[in-house]
Order: structure tokens, then C-alpha cells, then sequence
């Protein structure tokens, strides 16, 4: 298929896809119980007005309904609130909304991005040597305990990983890196050695089960036969073909990462897009709960046709479909 | 012991014959770290099962006069800000944690089960609306779905049970309607087909016995994933509400308090970790031992179980 036939039928699929998760989002949020006119969120005068002046406090309701267009038909309001996020104007939020949710996004974005990509980036830079020294000593007490050390890591979540880096750095030995917060480069250490624990965990699997796999290769042999060096036969000739392969589980890798900032973001109070999304569905603020999903979504729906047209790149072989 | 026959002179032992489950205990047995997570995943159950009942304390109790008590022989595992004996939230937050989780993946289970069989058996339309919708649910993260459901929902142990396993289907339906397929034309529903079996016949005596052992596993690598996710949601703040106890809001709250009360933090993320580990340990095992082809080259074996990976990694659904 060619690359602009294949690019369009992508494209037209992530727009469905994202207009699913926009519309389910708005109906579920729409019909659950309670609103986001509560004393908790308008102030205390809102219940004073509601007995002092009944007639007052519903006009006033109607006013807000009317500027959120939540007195609209749900059809109308669900393709309305769809077209909008896909044309990326997507208005203000209710907890902020002198602010537009757009600012908001500007300032957050970047800080999840810059957590989900640096946690992928340090799982390939730390798992893709730890897997060739697992296969290159496969059978031995390096590789098992490598092994095992990558299960145990797989199966703890980041955020509990993450409550026991701020125990570490807080308590125990206090003062070498920060546990909290966000705006130096030492602030962003402990987050992303968080989400990234089970991304090296994976990557050391995978390119160690690769890697096993390639250097029983007949070309592997006859590298080796042709009396190049065995360094070189590793680096170049198995590594090469075992990362191709590797491509392929960073995609699913990144989706669970970009969640895993959501949690981490709590844990060390950093004011990404994993907070915008944790307070914005605490308080029922539906543009913003809303929003921050749909980025969230369009991040790893966007990752994902990256890394199928950079398998493509990789492995020739490979037919886009 | 094997029956030992004489026939002319010649001792013929009678093979033995062996039950698939006796044949998947022995190899399940050969794996230590399966056999050890099993011994905890049981003692979780029993603890969650019998917890409330030992428990010292009710969940809701509180005791201001020892408010962030650390752990003493009165409190073993101290308690917080509200004076709670964190003891008695454990144990009460494994009996949740067991409802939900496991109710949460039988219920992907089941959904996906009877999907993926439909999907298989009729192809055609159905097949392709199905798989479309397991496309859907595969692109993006199921727990996005969850934030929605439980916002929908509610916040006690019901809602957030259905928030958990509605999303969780994709899985299960993708898994049987590939084995269904490599079935469908097989010689086996050939011959019930020819005797006038119909197709709900086929398929709840034919095609489920068959898919069976891999749903179970399927459902073992479920019940942990399920786990984090509801202790994820509870991170949120979208979990179970206080008093009810969970896993996700001790270690929630852990993370605000560590700095002055770390043992809020040392026992309930450390048991989490353990039976997320353990359980872990134990669907490894039980893929070993119920897929023995996949047994068969050790190689082949780890690169599937690096698939659990990504498996985990987009078990998605939304």
C-alpha cells in the first residue's frame, strides 16, 4: 500500500477512535449523578442565594447552563463538544474559566511529554545493554538475576515504585534529590527513574529474548565463520536486527507509561497533565476531565502510527496494512 | 503404581495414565517461584476472606487520642492521621481488593468470552463489528474508560467493580476468537456439525473446553492488572471513597505523609507489592503449565512470556 493510502486510512481511523472516547466521555459524564454547581465548587453564597432568593439562584443557574450550552438537546451538545476538541478549540474550563483550557494545556503538556518521553528514552538506554549482557551470559547467575530483578520491576505499578522513591529520598537519606515539585532538572530525576523501572524491566526482556533468538542465526554464524570479531558480530550484525523488533514494544510500552505519568504526577506533585486530569474529574469539571483525556489519548494514538511507519523504516520487509 | 504385566516372560509396564491436571500440576510444580506465589495468593484469599473477622478494629473506627500512632503492640502496623489501626484497614482492603478485582476480571471474562465465541462462530458482520470494537478498546488505555464509568457510576465497591471490568473485555474476546478460528473449520465441528449440532451447541461443548485453559491464564494475568488499576484509580482520588479502605488510598495517602509518618507507607505498599508479585508468579506458572507446547523450547517460552509485556502494557480498553 502506499505511504499517502495508508497515511489516510490512519488518519481517518484516530479520527474515529478519538470522536469514540470524546462522545462516550461527554454522554458518561452527562449522566452521572451530581453537578458541578455545589457549594464546594461555586462558594458558600451559591446555598445562601438558593433560600434567600430561589428565583435569583435558578436564573443564575440558566445563565451558566446556557453559556456551557448544557441546556441544548445531548445529541446537539455531543457533536458540538466533538467538532470543537477535533478542531482543538476547546473553550474554558469550569473550575478556571477566565482561563482558556488551551493555556492550561501549554503549561502542562510539555511536563507530561517531557516525563513519558524521558522515561521511554532511559528504559532503551539502560534495558538494551542489560538485555545483550543477559543473552551474551544467557544460562548464568547474571542472567537470572537480571531476570528476575526485570519480573519484580514489571510488576510493581510507578506509583507505588514512586512512594518508595519519596521514602528513600525523603526520609532516608534526605537532601539528594528533591521529592516534590517541579521546575529544575532535579525535580524531574525521581519521576521519571519512577515510570521508567518498568520500562527497562521490559526492554531487558524483550531484547534479551531477541537476542537469543538472532545469535543462533545462520548469518550470526557466518559472521563469526568469515572471522570477524565477536564484539562487532554482537553490535552489528544480532543487536541490529534484534531492535527492529524492539520497536514494536515501545508502542504498548509508551500507552502505559503516558498513563503511569497520570498516577506519578500525583505522587510527587507535579502540575502536568496527569493533575489537570485528577482534579478536573474530582470536581466533575467536564471540559477539562474531557480535554485532558482526549490529549492524553491523541499523545499514544499518535505514538502508535509512529512507531508502525518507523517499523516500516527499520524492516523493509515490513508491509503497511 | 503402574499395573505390572507378565506376558510371556516379559514384564510390560502398563502405561499409566495421567489427567491433563495431574500433568499441569507436575510442571506447574517444577517452577519454585510459582509454587511460592500460589502459597501467598492463598493466604491473601484466606486473609481477605476471614480479614473483617480478625480485624481488631471496623474500618470506620476511628481513635483521635492515637492519631499517627506508630507501630506498637497495640497498633502493629501504627496508625493515621484519623486514627485508624492500619492493621485492621489491610485486612479490610484485602476483602475489598478481592471483590473487586476478581469480580471486575470475571466479568471481562465473561463478556469477552461470549464475544469472542460469537465473533468466531458467525464471522461475517458480526465478526467484523466486533473486532472493530476491539480495535476501538485496544488503541487507547481502558483506565480512561474507568475514570468515566466510576465518575458515572459512583465510588463504593459495586460501581467501581463494573468502572474495572466493563472495559477489560477486548482482551479476552481477541484471545478466544483467534483460537476459534484456528477451531471453526477443524475436523472436530465438522463431525458435530454433521450430526446436526447447532452452533450454541458447538460452542459450549466443543469450542469452550477448548479455550479454556488459555482464558484461564488469560484471567490469572487479569485479576493483577486489575489490581493496579483500581489502586490507580484510587490515586486519582476516583477510587473507593474513604472509609472505605483500599490499597490505592493507603498508598495515596502514604505518599503525602511519608516525610513524618513513613510506616503509613511501609506495610500496605509492601503487601500490595507482594501479592501484585506473587500473583504475577502464579499466572507465569499456570501459562507453563497449561500451554505445554509453549513449554517445550525454553526460548520459546521466555519470548512469549516477554509478550506479557505488552500485554500488559495495552491491555487496553477504551
Amino acid at each position: 500500500m502506499g505511504l499517502v493510502k495508508y497515511l489516510t486510512k490512519r488518519f481517518f481511523a484516530i479520527l474515529v477512535t478519538i470522536s469514540l472516547v470524546l462522545a462516550v466521555g461527554y454522554v458518561l459524564i452527562y449522566i452521572s449523578p451530581g453537578t458541578f454547581y455545589s457549594a464546594a465548587n461555586m462558594g458558600q453564597g451559591l446555598s445562601q442565594l438558593q433560600v434567600s432568593d430561589p428565583a435569583l439562584y435558578t436564573q443564575y443557574l440558566n445563565s451558566l447552563n446556557s453559556r456551557y450550552g448544557l441546556n441544548q438537546p445531548l445529541i446537539e451538545q455531543v457533536g458540538k463538544y466533538v467538532w470543537h476538541s477535533l478542531s482543538f478549540n476547546f473553550g474554558t474550563s469550569f473550575q478556571n474559566p477566565s482561563v482558556p483550557i488551551v493555556h492550561q494545556l501549554a503549561s502542562a503538556l510539555p511536563i507530561s511529554a517531557i516525563l513519558a518521553f524521558g522515561a521511554i528514552g532511559l528504559a532503551v538506554a539502560l534495558g538494551v545493554p542489560l538485555g545483550v549482557l543477559a543473552a551474551l551470559k544467557r544460562n548464568t547467575w547474571l542472567d537470572s538475576a537480571l531476570t528476575s530483578v526485570s519480573m519484580v520491576g514489571q510488576a510493581i505499578p510507578a506509583f507505588v515504585l514512586a512512594v518508595l522513591l519519596v521514602l528513600v529520598f525523603g526520609v532516608w537519606f534526605p537532601g539528594i534529590l528533591p521529592v516534590s515539585g517541579w521546575g529544575n532538572f532535579g525535580e524531574a530525576v525521581l519521576p521519571i527513574v519512577a515510570l521508567s523501572a518498568g520500562n527497562v524491566a521490559v526492554v531487558t526482556r524483550y531484547t534479551r529474548g531477541s537476542m537469543v533468538e538472532a545469535l543462533r542465526q545462520d548469518y550470526v554464524r557466518t559472521a563469526e565463520a568469515k572471522g570477524i570479531p565477536y564484539r562487532r558480530v554482537v553490535l552489528r550484525h544480532a543487536l541490529r536486527n534484534s531492535l527492529v523488533a524492539l520497536v514494536t514494544v515501545i508502542g504498548p510500552t509508551f500507552a502505559f507509561t503516558v498513563l503511569s505519568t497520570v498516577w506519578v504526577e500525583q505522587i510527587f506533585t507535579i502540575p502536568g497533565l496527569g493533575t489537570l486530569l485528577a482534579t478536573a474529574f474530582q470536581n466533575k469539571d467536564v471540559p477539562m476531565s474531557i480535554t485532558s483525556v482526549y490529549i492524553l489519548s491523541l499523545l499514544i494514538v499518535g505514538m502508535n502510527l509512529v512507531v508502525d511507519l518507523l517499523y516500516r523504516v527499520m524492516d523493509p520487509r515490513v508491509k503497511l496494512e | 503404581m503402574a499395573a505390572i504385566t507378565a506376558t510371556a516372560g516379559v514384564a510390560v509396564r502398563a502405561p499409566r495414565r495421567h489427567s491433563q491436571l495431574s500433568l499441569a500440576w507436575r510442571r506447574y510444580k517444577r517452577n519454585r517461584l510459582a509454587l511460592a506465589g500460589a502459597v501467598v495468593v492463598f493466604v491473601y484469599l484466606v486473609l481477605g476472606l476471614i480479614g473483617p473477622w480478625v480485624a481488631p478494629q471496623n474500618y470506620a473506627t476511628t481513635n483521635f487520642l492515637y492519631a499517627n500512632h506508630p507501630p506498637s503492640l497495640r497498633f502493629p502496623f501504627g496508625t493515621d492521621n484519623l486514627g485508624h489501626d492500619m492493621l485492621s484497614q489491610v485486612l479490610w482492603s484485602m476483602r475489598n481488593a478481592i471483590e473487586v478485582t476478581f469480580g471486575a476480571s470475571l466479568l471481562s471474562l465473561v463478556i469477552g468470552v461470549v464475544l469472542g465465541l460469537w465473533a468466531g462462530m458467525r464471522g461475517g458482520l458480526a465478526d467484523m463489528v466486533i473486532m472493530r470494537l476491539v480495535d476501538f478498546m485496544f488503541a487507547i488505555p481502558g483506565f480512561f474508560l474507568s475514570l468515566f464509568l466510576v465518575v458515572a457510576m459512583g465510588y463504593t465497591i459495586l460501581p467501581v467493580l463494573l468502572a474495572i471490568g466493563i472495559p477489560g473485555w477486548a482482551q479476552y474476546a481477541r484471545l478466544v476468537r483467534g483460537l476459534v478460528l484456528g477451531m471453526r473449520n477443524g475436523e472436530m465441528v465438522e463431525a458435530a456439525r454433521a450430526f446436526g449440532a447447532s452452533r450454541a451447541h458447538i460452542a459450549r461443548l466443543y469450542l469452550l473446553p477448548n479455550v479454556a485453559n488459555s482464558v484461564f491464564v488469560a484471567f490469572a494475568f487479569g485479576v493483577p492488572f486489575d489490581l493496579i488499576v483500581m489502586a490507580g484509580l484510587s490515586v486519582v482520588g476516583l477510587g473507593l471513597r474513604p472509609p472505605l479502605p483500599s490499597f490505592g488510598n493507603m498508598i495515596a495517602q502514604a505518599g503525602t505523609n511519608v516525610l513524618g509518618y513513613p510506616w503509613l507507607m511501609y506495610f500496605p505498599a509492601a503487601i500490595f507489592a507482594v501479592i501484585l508479585i506473587s500473583f504475577l508468579f502464579v499466572a507465569d506458572g499456570l501459562q507453563e503449565a497449561l500451554n505445554p507446547k509453549a513449554d517445550e523450547g525454553g526460548r520459546i517460552g521466555r519470548q512469549r512470556r516477554g509478550g506479557r509485556a505488552r500485554r500488559l502494557g495495552s491491555r487496553g480498553a477504551f
